[in-house]
């Protein structure tokens, strides 16, 4: 479950018209949200607050392993839209598995005139969070400076009497992103080993615009038929997915601790669907009562499954790691992955899954059906059987099927399994998770937790 | 090259920077929050979310 405070930085991303897929360090969001997706440990409670659309307030207390809290304030230049916990998009809230749409050049913020003069308004953020007893502050300062870059400063500063004590974590780190949507590039400092870093992601293909249509298919043929192969060609893989790719690379140094590294990385990513996710459907349109069975729910994969996959080589280190996401049914999303390490011949094999519950279908009924009526149905009676038996003006529809939760499972060949619940009762989320290591006769279980998040909005 | 006592200088106006902006971070974005909304919330309502 995303905390409060990222929730709100997505929302702002979103409202400022940034794109943060479009980084080289989110290329394997979509199998991490599988195969790394953070079980809670302990016990969490979050209450989180937004008096009005600028500014959000979050409390947050732990219990189990040990006591704290923290208190934390984000203030925001422009208005965001943020819900409330109960009536939040479900999947908004959570990491999960998702074919992102194809990179775009980010929005150009409107003008805003003003006595007939252009007034500039740079949207920001401010982030502060304090955390008790420890006395900890994180911070957070990000700004677009134009329509293509943007900058953050993020701190961690601990209290002035643990300074240059072994546990000072203290650091700043200054962030500048320049996204054109074919081409992303990040450059980093970090204060606390004086780290430069540089990262750039490219994307083939087109960008911005719809998928490419049989047109530019029978065009690919052609040209693959004559040997000439277009430099921004989307390239198809066996079994007939089409898609784009996108390559990146990284490379850190710090002069401090005179280390350096670099790591490379390819993603293929199917378009984004063109049919919209089952729970847009219209479940029922006046125009074909018939097809309004809550059963067009479970329709079959889609012609093309949603599909990631994944490599990433980091030659310093002889490492390799790729993986392969899909989800193979609307509700169900599959993902493996396969480490290796080319020097030492270490290796891990890693399984992950993602299945949506949604809520048992309720039948409600239009108010033309409401007459006593013995062939109208009871919202018990199964809805497929109704609506073929009833006429269509007494037709029940159907509520769409509303996702409410979420279970994921993952498994390695380093005997850690791990399973967790997340979905939302009353107007709260909640996340329920364990970790396993099914080698241990001892101490199978080795964390146990629960999160428990409510926000609200006036 | 600056003398020791420069440096010295620079160090201590570097610790108290970074101890102002420890402690005067987040009543920074209450004000900012308290200031720039409109209408004006209540102050009590901004820092608490029990409010």
């Amino acid at each position: 479950m995303h905390p409060f405070a990222s929730y709100v930085l997505r929302s702002y991303y979103k409202a400022t018209g940034w794109n943060e897929d479009n980084l080289y360090a989110n290329l394997t969001r979509s199998s991490s949200a599988l195969l790394d997706f953070t079980v809670p440990h302990g016990l969490h409670f979050s209450v989180s607050k937004s008096p009005n659309a600028l500014f959000k307030t979050t409390y947050a207390m732990t219990a189990m392993p040990s006591l704290h809290g923290s208190v934390g304030y984000i203030f925001t230049s422009c208005d965001l839209d943020v819900k409330s916990s109960g009536n939040v998009r479900f999947k908004d809230m959570i990491e999960r598995f998702k074919v992102y749409d194809q990179p775009r050049r980010p929005e150009t913020p409107e003008e805003e005139w003003l006595a007939g003069e252009l007034v500039r308004k740079r949207d920001y953020l401010l982030y502060g969070r304090f955390f008790l007893p420890t006395g900890r502050l994180d911070a957070l300062y990000s700004t677009r400076l134009t329509p293509t870059i943007q900058a953050s400063i993020s701190a961690i500063s601990d209290p002035p009497s643990l300074r240059g004590q072994k546990g000072d974590m203290s650091n700043v780190m200054i962030n500048l992103q320049h996204d054109v949507g074919k081409w992303c590039s990040e450059y980093t400092w970090s204060a606390e080993d004086e780290m430069w870093g540089v990262r750039v992601l490219h994307n083939f293909g087109k960008i911005g615009g719809a998928g490419a249509g049989a047109s530019d298919v029978a065009d690919d043929a052609a040209a693959r038929g004559r040997g000439v192969k277009r430099v921004d060609e989307e390239d198809g893989i066996e079994g007939g997915l089409k898609g784009r790719v996108s390559v990146g690379g990284e490379f850190y140094f710090s002069a401090k601790e005179r280390s350096a590294g670099v790591s490379t990385g390819i993603r293929f990513t199917t378009l984004p669907d063109a049919t919209p996710p089952s729970f847009q459907i219209p479940t029922s349109s006046p125009t074909s009562p018939l097809s309004s069975s809550p059963l067009s729910h479970a329709r079959g994969p889609p012609f093309q499954p949603p599909t990631t996959i994944t490599a990433l080589f980091n030659p310093m280190l002889g490492h390799i790691s790729s993986a392969y996401t899909a989800r193979v049914s609307p509700d169900l999303a599959l993902s493996s992955r396969f480490d290796f390490n080319v020097y030492s011949f270490e290796s891990e094999w890693a399984m992950g899954v993602e299945w949506w519950l949604r809520r048992p279908p309720t039948v409600v009924e239009p108010s033309s059906a409401l007459p006593s009526s013995s062939s109208s149905s009871t919202p018990s009676s199964p809805p497929s059987s109704s609506s073929e038996s009833a006429p269509p003006s007494l037709t029940t529809i159907p509520s769409p099927l509303e996702v409410n939760g979420v279970v994921k499972a993952r498994a390695s060949t380093n005997n850690d399994v791990s399973l967790m619940w997340e979905g939302r009762l009353r107007n709260m989320l909640v996340s329920l998770g364990v970790v396993s290591d099914l080698s241990s006769r001892s101490k199978p279980i080795k964390s146990l937790g629960l999160e428990v998040a409510f926000f609200s909005s006036e | 090259m600056p003398s020791e006592d420069t440096k010295e200088r620079i160090n201590k106006a570097v610790e108290v920077g970074r101890t102002i902006l420890h402690y005067g971070w987040i009543p920074l974005i209450i004000y900012i929050g308290f200031t720039r909304s409109n209408p004006k919330p209540e102050l009590f309502k901004l820092i608490s979310p029990l409010a």
